[in-house]
């Protein structure tokens, strides 16, 4: 899976997006080991405030909850948590290190600051995956905006349509950019929609300078 | 795959449960609500009108890669959203569309394998060698796996061999010439990814190629690299793209290297 990696942005917008995901190796350390991915994932949700996590077997932050995802023994291949911050990053970075659970885990977002986050706790990463972004028939593309909001889901299931009537509506008046960002994430069934930047996106698209944290006036 | 609105959590389907994903217009009110959800535009008017006036909505299944989106969003009021039986090969639209399907290839859900994320145990990847990703169809267009079969005939005319573990690989009848069973080329999915290793040398020329055949697809694809960081040192790899013309993302996905076997 590459979902996570071709997430489009500039590197500002980026500097709040970094999801995290924790995987057990097929035939080396996946028998017997849920709980350590569990473990990551309880941390991860309880010490952060985290803009969603899940994993695609019980739901996401949106579909489900922490407990629903504790309490589940059905198999789970990866757990998956956004980050909206380098300092939480950093932070949970040395929590991984400091567990010691032996199981892998991947951050995708901005190379300076994952690299930078990894130097502060002393850690070495070992392989890295680089976008060389979209090729072939581009020109079929949606614009950058609607863009930068759909590949926040890697399997593509959150609609481009939607987030034009989603646009439409924010403008209109008839939904708020942080209801829209929430529907939006629903659609992704590994939790690693961002609503937060996705809600950031849409005001700035809707020419919207309201901060969420300001109070319900959308101007 | 939740069953309707109001059912319990998600299940996952394997493939060959899968069901096609109708719209049962006799239920249908008209609301419209569920049409800009699905990923692919495949939800349309029928030209049917409900007795208030209101134009029914129908699934066109030739474009409908039966993701399950439609289904998942709950967005129908009165139900209307229904799933049927598929058949081969439509069976292979869900399996790599549906996230929640289990492919029989692999037996995971997800349209590839580990690749880098578990690559500090496995070394599927080695220093003097890059991995390549191919996610066809993405961001959100789409492709048939005829068109992805146009890619996978030209890699294996330039001598590529295909990662063994993958949803693709396994369709794949014909390593030596890259082909699929004539009978899944019509077939739509939302995203498939084709994925193989090469030496560093030779990377410049299969990326330069496959810039040369993107340009005579109908479809996009999101092209990802791979490489295992030198001891101490800047990786030579992102020199080597950007001398060939490759932009990289500043952002992308880096494996912290914390994985080790256990018993």
């Amino acid at each position: 899976m590459t979902h996570t990696l071709h997430r489009e942005g500039n590197a500002e917008d980026l500097s709040s997006d970094f999801p995290v995901l924790a995987i057990r190796a097929k035939g080396y350390n996946e028998k017997g080991n849920l709980w350590r991915l569990k473990k990551i994932l309880e941390v991860a949700v309880t010490r952060y405030p985290l803009a969603n996590f899940g994993d695609i077997v019980t739901g996401t932050k949106f579909t489900s909850d922490l407990e629903q995802m504790m309490k589940s023994e059905r198999e789970c291949p990866i757990v998956h948590m956004v980050f909206t911050n380098r300092d939480d990053l950093t932070r949970f970075l040395g929590d991984l290190k400091e567990m010691n659970l032996g199981l892998s885990v991947v951050v995708s977002g901005l190379f300076e600051t994952i690299f930078d986050c990894c130097r502060k706790v002393g850690l070495k990463p070992h392989t890295v995956n680089y976008s060389a972004g979209v090729w072939g028939r581009v020109e079929r593309l949606p614009s950058l905006e609607i863009l930068e909001v759909t590949t926040l889901c890697g399997h593509s299931l959150v609609s481009s349509h939607l987030v034009k009537r989603f646009i439409e509506e924010i403008r209109k008046g008839k939904i708020r950019c942080e209801e829209a960002a929430q529907e939006l994430a629903r659609q992704c069934v590994c939790g690693i929609f961002n609503p937060i930047r996705a809600a950031r996106i849409l005001r700035s698209v809707c020419g919207l300078h309201h901060s969420p944290d300001e109070g319900p006036s959308q101007e | 795959m939740r069953g309707g609105r109001g059912s319990g959590s998600w299940r996952v389907v394997r493939e060959g449960e899968e069901t096609e994903m109708i719209i049962r217009e006799e239920l249908c009110i008209g609301c419209g609500q569920c049409e800009s959800y699905c990923p692919v535009g495949a939800i349309v008017p029928t030209n049917e009108k409900t007795n208030r006036g209101k134009e029914r909505r129908r699934i066109d299944l030739a474009p409908c890669v039966e993701c399950g989106t439609c289904l998942r969003s709950r967005i129908c009021p009165v139900d209307a959203i229904f799933q049927q039986p598929l058949e081969w090969p439509r069976t292979l639209r869900a399996a790599f569309s549906n996230p929640l399907t289990e492919h029989k290839s692999t037996g995971h859900m997800g349209r590839g394998t580990e690749e880098m994320k578990t690559n500090e145990i496995t070394h599927r990847f080695v220093p003097g060698e890059v991995g390549v990703t191919l996610e066809m169809g993405r961001p959100g267009i789409g492709a048939t796996l005829g068109e992805i079969e146009r890619v996978t005939r030209a890699l294996a005319q330039w001598g590529i061999t295909f990662a063994s573990d993958t949803p693709i690989t396994s369709l794949v009848v014909d390593r030596e010439k890259g082909l699929f069973p004539k009978e899944v080329l019509g077939e739509r999915v939302l995203s498939a990814i084709i994925e193989f290793k090469v030496p560093v040398e030779k990377l410049r020329s299969i990326l330069s190629g496959l810039q040369e055949l993107g340009d005579r697809l109908t479809t996009v694809f999101s092209v990802g690299v791979i490489s295992v960081l030198p001891e101490g040192g800047d990786d030579p790899i992102v020199g080597l793209l950007r001398e060939a013309g490759i932009n990289l993302r500043p952002n992308g996905k880096v494996n912290l290297g914390l994985g080790r076997p256990l018993p």
